[in-house]
């Protein structure tokens, strides 16, 4: 055989093996399984903020021979009138069974569970809490992990609550502070005492019933839903009713009343006492100037400012606010949730 | 032969140049579609992800229907009503209404079990006559729906615990007309078919759909593991029983008439995918002629629609184009074999390159491999992708397959013949017992 052929040949050869060097591996994971189950999806996956709280809970109420047993009940067992100071030598999680009562700061590394009442000093630390009762930590503490009170939870002035924060009756947080994800029945956000919310009412004395069709460039969508092409600004003192999008910036004027969803992609200002009876949706920020109200979820893609005495949502009809930042003026009352993607605070005004 | 540098001479050799020409376009689509491939699987990297509504996890849930499409399901309806009734969903706001389409198996007898024991939650819809095909089904059984808001499984799919919220939370956004959550295959290490088959459906929804939602593009809804606003599907003329894929039908129409579909990447549900290649080559057909009659209908009014960004566009008509590519590219191939044979040399080898790119995007069906290389990887898995190679016999499988169906479709219209649903076999071994 001529050189050449030989040449063309090994070539060939050469082509083919380098083609087939990564079927080698492929058959072999067809022919012997290595990694072939499907890919897991919990069926009991639910995305509420307290389900740590809750494993720990129950670990703990095993521990006690309050519950069934989880499997997990090691816990170092701690008496209340045990010195706090000990608790950040913990090996183990914490069990401490009774009220504890002190000024001082608490440091825990460890996931602590009170079975009582839990007051604290100023500059407290701990990974994750729970108290089966009430919780209140001083100034400048600081919750790295998740906190859960069954009562109310306060934090003092200048905390940082990473991660999830939530409570059965009422979360309280002093101004300023920092926080991730909060959930109560009530979220108070700074001092000032937020108005109760009101029980939702078609219209306010003095408004006027108006409707979307008059809007510049408005086209009807559904019955119930009207969308405008750039910016649009509904005028103060009026009631709509229906659902609105808008693609440009969305200026909701005082007082004035919508008795549908708004969702506006170039951001949202709800002025004073603005009363929103369903959902905000937007793309980019979302203002609720002070005394606003919704009844809806509010989810921003961008930031959300809370207003002082603006309320989000009712007592007895829980909602959630989620935004990339949310700033909440001190007075602002959230029923539900609170999702900050990047940060939340909680300012003076 | 003589050959003028890129593109043979018309006036020398008429024949290779109109083919060179062809061929050029040929490679242009599929470098388009490689670029939007690549773009996909940037944005999944290094792109912001978004997840606008999985964030409310509290509200006012509004009332719901959820539909469950079950035509001769005995195998697998009672795990997925028993799922829908386990579900953090409130009961008082929501209607399972099992849509048993003419089933001739233990069906009716399962579903009217679960009735029995949950009266006030189950609504049953029997259908004994009618068009046969799920949409024609659900079209029927839509009239029965409570609320604005249906949501529609198909009879082997598990809904996890806090997936109904999940699906229901973007219509929160009155531009949301549809939603769409993720499918998992459960079958998938069933054999080599169910491997590559969980391959590609990795890439489509861990890259492709969540990408789109990135974007702001075009997330499609799938028919299944989703929902539809009610009051949107009636507003762009109702739900149509008269195409295979009621569920691209859908989303064209919602988009072009300026509605959104949002893709949930975290709403994951289980379901069963074929087999046996025959069932998947059947899948496939059915697809193809259902996506393309969706093409034929609207390709236009979606390119012409007012409501949507230049991105939308170019996205929603490569979505829509997507069963013809595998014809389109046949045609290259072809072409490319000709012109060799007619010696237009100089062609090719100035387009190996571009060969080289058309390979890496349009191998795999749904996606390319470095979108199922990089879905994969998210999801967690590492070894699986040592199977990578062997996706192109999917790949050839399906090729094939599209093309048949798309001469087929050209077939039908010709003749006037009805098209066929044909139901997807279910693999479940254990009949199912309420």
């Amino acid at each position: 055989m001529p050189e050449s052929h030989l040449m063309l040949v090994a070539f060939a050869m050469a082509c083919a093996v380098l083609f087939a060097l990564p079927f080698v591996p492929a058959i072999s994971e067809w022919r012997h399984p290595t990694d072939s189950a499907a890919l897991p999806v919990p069926p009991d996956h639910a995305a509420d903020i307290d389900h740590f709280a809750r494993r720990l809970r129950a670990d703990a109420q095993a521990r006690l021979g309050r519950g069934q047993p989880t499997g997990y009940e090691a816990f170092d067992l701690i008496a209340s009138d045990v010195p706090t100071t000990a608790w950040g030598e913990a090996r183990d999680r914490l069990l401490v069974c009774g009220d504890v009562a002190t000024g001082a700061a608490i440091f825990a590394f460890q996931p602590v569970y009170v079975d009582g009442n839990l007051r604290a000093g100023p500059g407290c630390a701990f990974s994750s809490l729970y108290t089966a009762g009430d919780l209140e930590l001083g100034e400048a503490s600081k919750i790295a992990d998740w906190a859960h009170a069954d009562g109310e939870l306060r934090l003092g002035g200048g905390s940082t609550a990473l991660r999830r924060v939530s409570a059965g009756t009422a979360l309280k947080l002093s101004a300023p502070c920092w926080f991730e994800r909060l959930h109560a029945p009530l979220v108070r956000l700074g001092k000032a005492p937020a108005l109760p919310a009101e029980a939702p009412v078609p219209a306010r004395p003095g408004q006027q019933t108006a409707t979307y069709a008059t809007l510049a460039h408005a086209v009807e969508r559904t019955p119930a839903l009207y969308m405008v092409r750039g910016d649009c600004a509904l005028p103060e003192h009026r009631v709509y009713r229906g659902s609105l999008v808008v693609t440009g910036f969305l200026t909701v004027g005082s007082f004035t009343t919508v008795v549908g969803d708004i969702k506006a992609r170039g951001g949202i200002a709800l002025g004073e006492g603005a009363v929103v009876h369903g959902a905000i949706t937007c793309e980019q920020s979302v203002h609720l100037l002070p005394g606003a109200l919704v009844l809806g979820p509010v989810v921003c893609e961008g930031d959300v400012l809370l207003g002082t005495r603006t309320v989000v949502g009712l007592h007895d009809a829980l909602t959630t606010v989620s935004g990339r930042c949310i700033v909440a003026e001190e007075g602002a009352t959230v029923h539900g949730t609170l999702w900050a993607h990047e940060i939340g605070m909680v300012k003076h005004t | 032969m003589q050959t003028l540098g890129l593109l043979p001479s018309f006036s020398a050799q008429p024949v290779a140049a109109a083919m060179a020409c062809l061929l050029m376009v040929v490679v242009l689509f599929m470098v388009l579609y490689g670029v939007r491939h690549f773009m996909f699987t940037m944005s999944r990297l290094i792109g912001e992800q978004r997840h606008p509504y999985l964030d409310i996890a509290v509200a006012q849930w509004p009332v719901i229907t959820v539909f469950i499409a079950a035509h001769n399901e005995e195998k697998v309806i009672a795990g997925c009503i028993g799922a829908l009734l386990n579900t953090d969903y409130p009961a008082n706001r929501m209607t399972i209404i099992p849509v048993n389409d003419r089933s001739t198996d233990a069906t009716a007898q399962i579903v009217n079990s679960y009735h029995e024991r949950y009266p006030s939650r189950l609504s049953p819809f029997h259908r004994t006559g009618g068009k046969p095909g799920k949409s024609a089904a659900l079209k029927d059984a839509l009239r029965f729906a409570d609320g604005d808001i249906a949501i529609i499984f198909d009879a082997d799919y598990v809904p996890g615990r806090g997936l109904l919220k999940q699906l229901v939370a973007p219509f929160f956004d009155p531009e949301v007309g549809a939603v769409m959550g993720r499918v998992v295959p459960v079958n998938s290490g069933a054999n080599l078919l169910t491997r590559l088959l969980d391959l590609e459906r990795s890439a489509g929804y861990q890259v492709d759909q969540q990408a789109r939602m990135n974007m702001n593009l075009m997330p499609q809804y799938g028919g299944t593991v989703g929902g539809v606003r009610m009051s949107a599907v009636e507003a762009v003329g109702g739900w149509h029983d008269d195409t295979l894929a009621e569920d691209t039908d859908i989303t064209y129409r919602l988009m072009f008439n300026g509605w959104k579909t949002a893709y949930t990447n975290r709403s994951e549900c289980y379901e069963e995918v074929p087999e046996d290649w025959r069932v998947r080559i059947k899948q496939v057909k059915r697809w193809a002629k259902g996506h393309n009659q969706v093409l034929a209908r609207h390709w236009w009014k979606f390119a012409a629609s007012p409501y949507l960004t230049a991105g939308q566009r170019v996205d929603g008509l490569l979505l829509l184009f997507v069963f013809v590519i595998p014809l389109v590219m046949l045609a290259g191939w072809c072409l490319a074999l000709g012109l060799y044979f007619l010696n237009a040399g100089s062609l090719l080898s100035q387009l190996i390159p571009v060969f080289a790119l058309m390979v890496y995007g349009t191998l795999g069906n749904f996606a390319a491999f470095f979108e199922i290389v990089i879905a994969v990887l998210i999801d967690g898995n590492r070894r699986r992708l040592r199977l990578l190679p062997l996706n192109i016999l999917g790949f050839m499988v399906s090729l094939f397959a599209i093309s048949g169906a798309v001469g087929s479709l050209v077939m039908d219209s010709l003749l006037r013949r009805e098209l066929v649903w044909d139901k997807t076999v279910r693999y479940r071994k254990k009949v199912g017992n309420a």
